[in-house]
């Protein structure tokens, strides 16, 4: 059993956050989400509402959280929006839907990372976004969507570049996208194979223990050489370079 | 011109286009046949680049378009199709003046984003709005916006701007996939080039030159109109009509990671 860790987890929708923090408590760990949406799905005692619209109001959780729970070992961010309009043509969709994929939804994420580099400001620590693995290569009618996720994985590296020798680790887990009921109906693209389908594993895995063990094993002692990377734990589907 | 006239009889909106990369990518264009729409936000620099142009019996075209602006864009690709009567090509390739600006992570503020978002992201979601059924129309649209491999390996005092050619790959994957069926093909290209900021930069600091073209198998940065300018205009040919979805290297051999 490795060392339990303290752990909160940003999220602005309740789609992953309540099975991972269940999987990752029923794995020893302390955890707490904080979000607004995400609070829905959470029992009020594990969950802290957050807005994600200004730094100060996500260093004033992270400051709640850790009153609660003690300063935090790993920090999750999920990157996916609420996103409630579904899948729509770019053509179809008004600047308003457009600004709240794009622009609020990497906001919220700065806004984390920033309050991330406070609460790690004098000690070190690790910081996993998490978002659909349908990113990696995009959707039809998921442009904004695909947009605001793949610059979250590139402010994720510049985030590692810029505080690694503080000792602040960030790395990017991308999860398969069944996970996501945001992205139900959505033409999702499945690697073109005659053999078996994809994906290898003959299904993505759901948030649950093992999801919960790759996150763990991202705050923890044997992840401490990986900052800057992604991993692609959908299951064996498009398999990127 | 000599280039070539293998875009001859079609139409391209360049933004971006008074200067730098943009005036390069306008110039090839129009080498290469094209009829060249300049969108440039001070219209003194984008009738200089049509005067270029022209000086080489070109055709082309300079509008004043501050590209953060929905009606600005719109107004561009009409009065392109309204002169040249249809649209083939749109290469987005604007940034914010304020883009290469080092700035650390922590002090980057929800207005440092918007100010660069708007141009970068903004403008390519009107232009893709505004262009899209001449594009279809077309039969060989393109759409190509200028990347950077910093989207690719992220930029420790450079963040926003990283983030946003990062997000411009999401956007290229998955609007290719949403127009492909359209016969629209979707790019980017990802230039390391010597824009005038970057030649009076190392001019003023030949150690950096010196480490940073160490990098490149090359060991030079691009010329804007020989090297990206005509890159952008071969993907804009019927030689690269198969292409979508990818976001292409015009950088010496720098970033080979993928």
């Amino acid at each position: 059993m490795p060392a339990s860790l303290t752990i909160f987890i940003t999220a602005a929708g309740p789609a992953i956050s309540g099975r991972l923090a269940s999987a990752l408590a029923a794995a020893g760990h302390r955890v707490l989400v904080l979000g607004a949406a995400a609070c829905d799905s959470t029992p009020g005692s594990s969950c802290i509402p957050m807005s994600f619209g200004s730094r100060a109001a996500v260093t004033q959780g992270f400051a709640k959280a850790a009153q609660r729970l003690g300063d935090a070992d790993l920090i999750v961010h999920d990157a996916m929006p609420v996103m409630s309009g579904g899948a729509l043509p770019i053509t179809a969709q008004s600047y308003a839907q457009w600004n709240e994929l794009t622009h609020v939804t990497v906001r919220a994420a700065l806004h984390c990372l920033q309050a991330a580099a406070e609460h790690f400001a004098h000690r070190a620590g690790s910081v996993l976004l998490l978002g659909p693995a349908m990113a990696l290569v995009g959707a039809a009618g998921l442009v904004p969507l695909t947009t605001a996720l793949e610059a979250q994985r590139s402010l994720m590296k510049s985030a590692a570049r810029q505080w690694g020798q503080k000792g602040l680790r960030l790395n990017w887990l991308a999860l398969a996208d069944a996970n996501y009921p945001q992205l139900a109906g959505a033409a999702i693209p499945e690697v073109p194979e005659l053999g078996p389908p994809p994906p290898a594993l003959g299904l993505g895995p759901e948030v649950g223990d093992a999801v919960a063990a790759l996150v763990a094993f991202f705050g923890g002692p044997a992840a401490s050489a990986l900052t800057g990377t992604t991993l692609n734990a959908d299951g064996g589907n498009w398999m990127v370079p | 011109m000599s280039d070539g006239g293998r875009l001859r009889g079609r139409t391209a909106v360049v933004t971006g286009a008074g200067g730098g990369i943009g005036r390069g990518i306008a110039l090839a264009l129009a080498a290469e046949g094209a009829n060249v729409v300049i969108a440039a936000r001070r219209l003194l620099t984008g009738e200089q680049t049509a005067a270029m142009i022209r000086a080489e019996r070109g055709e082309a075209l300079a509008l004043q378009c501050d590209v953060a602006e929905q009606q600005q864009v719109a107004a561009t690709i009409t009065a392109a199709v309204a002169t040249y009567g249809a649209l083939d090509i749109v290469v987005h390739n604007a940034n914010a003046s304020d883009s290469a600006m080092p700035i650390a992570l922590e002090a980057v503020t929800d207005e440092n984003w918007q100010t660069q978002a708007a141009v970068a992201w903004d403008a390519a979601f009107f232009l893709a709005q505004a262009a899209h059924l001449y594009l279809k129309d077309s039969g060989r649209g393109r759409f190509i916006v200028l990347g950077s491999c910093f989207g690719l390996h992220g930029a420790a005092m450079n963040p926003i701007y990283a983030a946003l050619k990062g997000g411009d790959r999401g956007l290229v994957k998955a609007l290719a996939r949403e127009w492909g069926p359209d016969g629209i093909t979707v790019n980017a290209v990802e230039p390391a080039a010597a824009t005038e900021p970057t030649v009076v930069f190392f001019d003023q600091h030949p150690e950096v030159r010196a480490k940073y073209l160490s990098n490149f198998p090359m060991a030079r940065l691009g010329r804007p109109r020989e090297d990206i300018g005509r890159a952008v205009a071969a993907l804009c040919s019927d030689d690269f009509g198969f292409i979508t979805a990818q976001s292409i290297q015009v950088d010496g051999g720098l970033y080979t990671a993928l």
